[in-house]
């Protein structure tokens, strides 16, 4: 009986092929976790988020509150520059005296 | 748990019961939640020492069964396949469960999980000659075990 040659032993090899892993088998591994109550979990649970998802959050966060910042305080803009020509002399002096109430007693 | 499938898988093909595998892939999860400082990723990926715990607690449990063979001869010859349960998949799981362990765990890594000879030979700890032979015989056991199915398939052109 001839044996079989490599590129026939592979090709009948992945035939065989195992199940995936049953889906009760990470519960086993996390039982503590799964059974933790939502009240509990708020408390010391954990979630993982992907570090993109993490970089994008922190960037909006961050945008936020520069904005509302800037909103809260303005940033004052200088007046315009002021130069001698803009100086008048007063053309017509009107002069008030005004006294207090007392001085006339 | 990203791993859970190639672990379980590795451990259903080497200890042929899904009970096993499934005993085998729950106690890697929690020996490294329990012990992740075991875990050095410089030497190697997360993937090869989830493969290695699973295969020491796989032939843990065949020393259990089998306590006085040996894990691995090298004068072993594997039996031709028996013809009768016809499904070509059980036939060719029958060929690589009687292999010898050593030669069994190197064959479903580099067959089923692509494993080059030095990615084996971190969870087997072999040095990569040791596990190149050892996939040469296996490869060498099988064509033989399985040369019955060859003559079926040039029989009829291909295996049904």
């Amino acid at each position: 009986m001839d044996p079989l040659n490599d590129d026939e032993l592979t090709e009948l090899l992945h035939r065989w092929r195992a199940p995936a892993a049953p889906l009760g088998l990470e519960e086993k591994v996390f039982p503590a976790a799964q059974r933790m109550p939502w009240r509990r979990w708020l408390l010391s649970g954990s979630i993982r988020v992907p570090v993109p998802v993490a970089l994008v959050a922190f960037v909006v966060l961050l945008s936020a509150i520069v904005f509302s910042l800037s909103a809260r305080y303005p940033v004052l803009r200088p007046a315009a520059a002021v130069t001698l020509s803009d100086f008048q002399p007063v053309k017509q002096l009107q002069p008030r005296i005004i006294r207090s109430t007392y001085e006339g007693n | 748990m990203e791993h859970k499938d190639a672990v379980y898988r590795f451990a259903w093909r080497m200890t042929n019961s899904p009970e096993a595998a499934e005993d085998v892939a729950q106690d890697v999860f929690l020996t490294f939640l329990r012990q992740p400082e075991r875990f050095d990723h410089t030497r190697g990926p997360l993937r090869s020492f989830l493969i290695g715990v699973a295969r020491n607690l796989a032939l843990k449990k065949w020393r259990e069964e089998h306590r006085w063979e040996p894990l691995d001869d090298e004068n072993y010859l594997a039996p031709l396949v028996d013809l009768a349960p016809g499904d070509i998949a059980e036939l060719v799981g029958a060929a690589v469960r009687a292999l010898a362990p050593l030669q069994r765990e190197t064959l479903i890594l580099a067959e089923y999980e692509g494993f080059s000879l030095e990615e084996i030979a971190r969870p087997v700890e072999a040095d990569s000659g040791t596990v190149k032979s050892r996939l040469h015989r296996a490869r060498e056991n099988l064509c033989r075990a399985l040369a019955p199915l060859n003559h079926i398939r040039r029989k009829h052109g291909s295996a049904k």
